[in-house]
């Protein structure tokens, strides 16, 4: 009994789904896989793990409310990681450039989601702005991170002892905003 | 920092009666879980690149940073503002309904996204309120959305609560959701097509359009007598006058309006209402009948009166007009059912005029009813019962072996109980729009027209 009503509840929330929310979830699910596969080691790029991404990217598009995209964000940085440190892989500004965006774009676009009931009729407006600003922060970062690496030179620091201070600052500037926030 | 919450608004407050975000003590405006994730990613990412000495991974946080100081340069103070505004069209069952869901943004700061969720009364067909709507609502600006349906029953429909919560700084801050209460949208019933023949067993205003059998001058011819002071003389009818050598007059009766009480039995509700493209329920019927007689007879220039059988008894005296037309469509909408009476006389007749016509719209399901109308029968009142129970779709309790010999042995009693009536002189017909009452009035005022023995 239990089951035929799950069963008709899928239906019903089948039936009822619009295809904004639908799109907005698969640009999230794809923003997601992209981000795996750019931070996952070239010695492991096979079908099984591929498949096992797959599955870790579908989660954050299911639950775009819940903690979900972190995670997924979170494992993609270890990833990354775990690849450049661990397996010694060249560190090439395209794959940092693509791994920055594709990460904040599964923040964004989570963030979309979670706005976004599976059957709320949207007007258009309201996606095609979130998703220009999306671009629009995009390109912003990625001008200022090629602006950053051409005042640096090299991706590896090696100790500079300026570096470890401008990120210092960041986190002062992000314990700032936090404080702001819970006020 | 305060506790994050999900960016997806709750419907549970839906229900809830209205109530501002600032007067809970709750803030109008609280970070989400995309806040939590920027700020937590970015200073992961800040921590691990300068503990590893690493600038990509340093460089992985930009678009964070870059993306939550875009989004948060300007932040909302304001919860959005709701407004209902129903087209004031004249509603009847069947008809459309358009309404106007306003959403307004006080504050400086665009909302990404507004969600509006709104519930709407069963008997509403809007099929834009099955979901919820998402727009985006410029600063100091509204976005509207339109709902046109279909009324589909008459009564007094709720559309609401509706309940909106906006998003704002791309998703990093959402509102609490401001809820507004349930507009009202009144809904008229259809009146079915009445016709009457003109027979009223008593008329007895002063001006109208029954013939009555007082004397007056009016059309209807009630014989010619010898001329009186007092005579216009254009009534003198000559060619009497000359044959008999003495001056006589053509009398006539005068016309005059009539009182017609309704009574609507309100204490049992049974069949399916379908509203106006399905069945009709007792109410349904008792409603809309109602309607049809009560427009009839007013739109002739007679006074109508309506008294509830039911332990309320509401009353509505009795007028004439167009104003008392609509006005007996207001009290309608409240008809309700009200169980049954207990004990006592609910029905205060002594305030029903003893000349008027008295249409009793009962199913006869309440023994009460059927002592009532016999009551009233008795005291020499015309009565006329309108049997409103309707022919299939009645709510049997149970089904099981015996029902359907118990649901034929009820039927019978109640023929029973029909047939005693018309014994005590009370004509029983089942409504069946125009026409329905001809063949009884006329036989009313055949009775009426009669002499009476003795008292009544």
């Amino acid at each position: 009994m239990n089951l035929i009503r799950r069963y008709r509840n899928l239906e019903s929330r089948v039936r009822r789904t619009t295809s904004v929310p639908m799109m907005v979830r698969l640009g999230l699910f794809a923003a997601g896989l992209g981000a795996l596969l750019t931070a996952l080691p070239l010695e492991h790029v096979n079908a099984r793990s591929v498949a096992i991404l797959f599955v870790l990217a579908l989660l954050p598009a299911a639950r775009p409310g819940s903690g979900l995209p972190t995670t997924l964000s979170v494992a993609a940085i270890g990833l990354y990681l775990i690849a450049t440190a661990g397996y010694g892989e060249r560190i090439t500004i395209p794959r940092v450039l693509a791994l920055a965006c594709l990460l904040y774009a599964v923040h964004s676009l989570a963030a979309l989601a979670a706005c976004l009931p599976y059957d709320v009729a949207v007007r258009p407006e309201a996606v095609t702005g979130w998703v220009i600003r999306l671009l629009g922060v995009l390109f912003g970062s990625a001008a200022v991170l090629v602006l950053a690496l051409a005042a640096v030179g090299r991706l590896t620091l090696g100790g500079y002892a300026a570096f470890a201070f401008g990120g210092l600052v960041a986190a002062v500037g992000a314990t700032w905003l936090l404080a702001r926030i819970s006020r | 920092m305060s506790s994050l919450r999900p960016a997806v608004p709750p419907t549970a407050p839906l229900g809830q009666p209205a109530a501002a975000p600032e007067a809970e003590g709750a803030p109008a405006w609280q970070p989400t879980r995309a806040l939590g994730r920027a700020v937590l990613l970015s200073g992961l990412l800040l921590i691990t690149g300068v503990l590893l000495g690493r600038t990509d991974v340093v460089l992985l946080a930009t678009p964070f940073l870059v993306g939550t100081a875009f989004s948060l340069r300007r932040r909302p103070a304001l919860p959005p503002d709701l407004a209902v505004t129903i087209e004031a069209a004249n509603r009847v069952e069947g008809g459309e309904v358009v309404a106007e869901l306003e959403v307004i943004n006080p504050d400086e700061v665009r909302y990404d996204l507004v969600l509006v969720r709104a519930r709407r009364s069963r008997w509403l067909r809007m099929d834009a309120l099955d979901r919820p709507h998402g727009l985006v609502v410029q600063a100091g600006a509204s976005g509207l959305i339109t709902l046109e349906g279909e009324a589909m029953r008459w009564g007094r429909h709720d559309l609401g609560p509706v309940a909106a919560a906006a998003a704002a700084c791309d998703g990093l801050f959402t509102s609490a959701p401001v809820v507004l209460r349930p507009a009202r949208i009144a809904v008229y019933p259809r009146t079915e097509p009445f016709q009457a023949v003109d027979a009223m067993p008593n008329a007895a205003g002063l001006v109208g359009g029954h013939r009555s059998r007082r004397p007056g001058q009016d059309g209807e011819l009630a014989g010619v007598r010898v001329f009186g002071p007092g005579d216009r003389l254009r009534r003198i009818d000559w060619r009497t006058s000359l044959r008999t050598g003495q001056l006589h007059v053509a009398a006539t009766l005068s016309d005059r309006d009539a009182e017609v009480a309704l009574l609507l039995d309100v204490t049992a509700e049974t069949g399916n209402s379908g509203g106006v493209h399905g069945g009709a329920s007792v109410l349904d019927t008792t409603v809309r009948a109602a309607a049809a007689i009560a427009e009839h007879y007013l739109h002739r220039g007679d006074r109508v009166s309506l008294l509830e059988y039911g332990p309320a008894a509401r009353r509505l005296r009795a007028a004439a007009g167009r104003r008392q037309y609509l006005t007996v469509l207001e009290w309608l909408l409240e008809v309700r059912q009200q169980g049954t009476v207990d004990g006592g006389d609910p029905v205060a007749t002594h305030l029903v005029s003893s000349n008027a016509l008295l249409v009793v719209l009962t199913p006869l399901l309440d023994p009460s009813a059927a002592e009532m109308l016999a009551r009233l029968s008795r005291s020499g009142r015309y009565v006329v019962a309108v049997d409103t129970l309707p022919t299939s779709g009645l709510s049997v309790p149970g089904s099981g072996p015996w029902m359907e010999a118990a649901l034929r042995l009820w039927r019978m009693e109640r023929e029973n109980t029909l047939g005693r009536l018309r014994e005590h002189g009370v004509p029983v017909v089942s409504w069946a729009g125009a026409g329905s009452l001809d063949l009884v009035l006329r036989d009313i005022a055949r009775f009426a027209g009669a002499p009476r023995a003795g008292a009544r």
